[in-house]
């Protein structure tokens, strides 16, 4: 069964179309990783108009491709600039810029190419083997496991995230709030549309997306004058001693445990992981004191987490339909605009979509390495790209790719709007990644408390006296506690994180 | 006071339940109906004050807490007043002039963005980014997009 499985999405990833595709996701995403100034989320807001005309398998394999692409590229640059790409990668640079600096950067990379292949394709076969087991007990979620399921993703992503969780909460029901705009289902009420009709379908989510993330980013960078000249070291001797692969091994194995728990669990994401992952191997190595100065383990585990989160998130997103961070949510909302229902029904409607992309997985995991130790240097040469002229061209991608939706030009000033919002947002330190989970799952919070009340004929003891709903809401409570526990290590992560906004999760 | 009044999580909080209330007041346009029987109002009306109490629980940390105090930094305008130019005025201006005077248009206003952006770049970029856009959204992607005013 399994196998099958398996034969069904290799059948459908090695299509020429989706290996292409795959190709395509995995180069640029690992792209945009490197560059630092352009993440996975700005980018695949970007790109998701360019996808409404492709199948929806091949659209979601590009996308896959350039998320975990990014989580790779991030860490070239972490090691070979002390510059995380992706602000997942911020842990990286720890260990691995020393270890460039004594002139070890080809290990350094090639621990993190070997680290990321090997926690790709444990995570990809985890998904394929907890992911429809996890279906199966979805299936019997009804109207109240889902609101306190959404509510519990909904304070974990606000928990989780930098910033304070009051903060974060506040924006994730803002979120809420927003996608509640447009045309009520149940009634036929227009709410919040302020008599406009361009509101009455609501607001599209890539507007937002665009604006709170790459328009939001793009003048906060300006206004800091982000300087672009760096310099870099030689690459020189990429392999790996004997020594160095024996000791990569275990930190890699960890590493890749610990991606795929918090990987799965909503809200926590790839940074949390990478720094629990870093923490542990730090703590539980025979010489602490090696960290920090190039240690190799120190660039084993966290790339291993980062990778295995990435994959791993990908299960509640595509067998719940609930999305753990705003990457996710905005992979969810490409399937939503490709007419797919993300949820339990996803696997059993849709098995080529699914195995097709677990496979592509793999192959992309494969195709990284293969594709990236050579074209190290490219990387290198297009970290050169002055910040100035870059970011008239993700505002250029932006804004048509905004205005081909619905070729309205109320789009761009909503884009706009939101983009003067975000920018508003970061200056106060909110964090935007809540809002679009919020805004995503808006609908869904509604509609289950409206049928889990008209089920329980108004009774709210619904949500508690069922027993999944009750864990779920004890869990979100958990949550909302860990508010009065200080974060351990959180001053760490602001300390070597680099990038001024907190756009990955 | 005045350090009460910068702080992040103030200014947060006022925000927050400024956006609570005027949910709430809005929500009142709308039926109610009950608990079992929620009528369009209902829901939106209670994340309204949802949004009101964690506002007025940000907009009291600082007063409760020192350490809550910390001030906004400064803002500079001109980033932002022109990348929002540049991307609320790039639909209105396709609509009426066609892509290529949209794109040029709003790459000049990014442009002004930037500190650092030098004169002698700005053809070169407009030319790049217009070549960049038809390619790929017009010839690439098969997109009907008028190019110009003509």
């Amino acid at each position: 069964m399994f196998l099958d499985n398996l034969m069904l999405g290799f059948g459908v990833a090695f299509s020429p179309v989706n290996l292409l595709y795959c190709v395509a996701g995995v180069t640029l995403g690992t792209f945009i990783g490197v560059l630092p100034g352009l993440g996975p989320i700005v980018t695949i807001s970007m790109l998701l108009p360019l996808t409404f005309g492709l199948p929806p398998e091949a659209a979601l394999i590009m996308l896959a491709g350039i998320f975990y692409g990014a989580m790779y590229g991030g860490s070239t640059a972490a090691i070979l600039l002390n510059l995380p790409g992706v602000p997942t990668a911020a842990v990286v640079c720890l260990d691995g810029y020393p270890m460039a600096r004594q002139g070890r950067a080809g290990p350094a990379l090639a621990t993190a190419a070997i680290a990321s292949v090997v926690a790709g394709i444990i995570g990809t076969f985890l998904i394929a083997l907890f992911a429809p087991p996890l279906t199966t007990i979805a299936l019997r979620f009804s109207a109240p496991e889902y609101f306190s399921l959404v509510l519990m993703a909904l304070c974990g992503v606000a928990a989780l995230s930098k910033g304070s969780l009051l903060k974060g909460v506040s924006m994730a029901f803002c979120g809420v709030l927003v996608g509640i705009v447009g045309i009520d289902i149940s009634s036929g009420v227009p709410r919040y549309t302020f008599g406009t009709l361009a509101l009455y379908d609501g607001i599209h989510f890539i507007i937002v997306a665009m604006g709170l993330f790459a328009f939001a980013e793009i003048i906060s960078n300006l206004e800091t004058h982000r300087e672009t000249g760096y310099i870099t070291s030689k690459v020189k001797g990429l392999m790996p001693t004997r020594k160095d692969l024996k000791a990569m091994t275990m930190p890699i194995l960890r590493g890749t445990a610990f991606g795929s728990f918090f990987g799965i669990l909503p809200g926590a994401g790839a940074t949390t992981a990478s720094f629990a992952a870093y923490m542990f191997e730090k703590r539980s190595a025979k010489d602490p004191s090696r960290f920090g100065h190039g240690a190799i383990e120190g660039v084993a585990a966290p790339e291993a987490a980062n990778n295995a989160s990435a994959q791993a998130s990908f299960i509640p997103t595509l067998t719940l339909g609930i999305p753990g961070s705003a990457t996710m949510a905005l992979m969810l909302g490409a399937l939503m605009i490709h007419g797919i229902n993300p949820g339990p029904r996803l696997i059993s409607d849709h098995p080529e979509l699914f195995w097709g992309l677990v496979a592509s997985m793999l192959i992309g995991n494969i195709i990284l390495v293969i594709l990236n130790l050579p074209l190290i240097r490219i990387w290198v040469l297009i970290l050169r790209i002055p910040y100035r002229w870059l970011y008239p061209a993700v505002v250029m991608f932006a804004c048509v790719g905004i205005f081909i939706i619905d070729r309205s030009a109320v789009d761009l000033w909503l884009a706009a709007g939101f983009g003067l919002l975000g920018y508003i947002l970061l200056k106060l330190k909110c964090e935007p990644a809540p809002f679009v989970l919020g805004m995503i799952l808006g609908p869904m919070l509604e509609e289950n408390f409206r049928r889990a009340m008209v089920v329980s004929s108004g009774d709210p003891m619904i949500f508690v006296t069922r027993p999944i709903s009750a864990a779920f809401l004890i869990l979100t409570v958990l949550f909302i506690l860990s508010m009065f526990i200080k974060k351990p290590g959180a001053k760490m992560v602001t300390e070597s994180e680099t990038q001024p906004s907190g756009d990955e999760k | 006071m005045a350090t009460l009044l910068k702080s992040h999580d103030f200014l947060a909080g006022v925000i927050f339940a400024f956006i609570g209330i005027a949910a709430m007041a809005i929500a009142q346009n709308y039926q109610m109906g009950t608990l079992s029987r929620m009528g369009p109002g209902f829901f939106p009306f209670l994340l309204g004050i949802v949004i009101t109490a964690l506002g007025v629980m940000l907009m009291l940390r600082p007063v409760l807490f020192a350490e809550s105090r910390e001030s906004i930094g400064r803002l500079d305008p001109r980033p932002m007043l022109f990348i929002i130019a540049s991307v609320a005025s790039f639909g209105t201006v396709v609509e009426n002039a066609g892509l290529i005077v949209g794109i040029s248009v709003m790459t000049v206003l990014a442009w002004a963005g930037s500190r650092s952006s030098s004169l002698r770049e700005l053809v070169p970029l407009i030319v790049v980014l217009n070549i960049t856009a038809i390619g790929i959204f017009v010839f690439g992607l098969n997109m009907s997009l008028r190019l110009g005013f003509w």
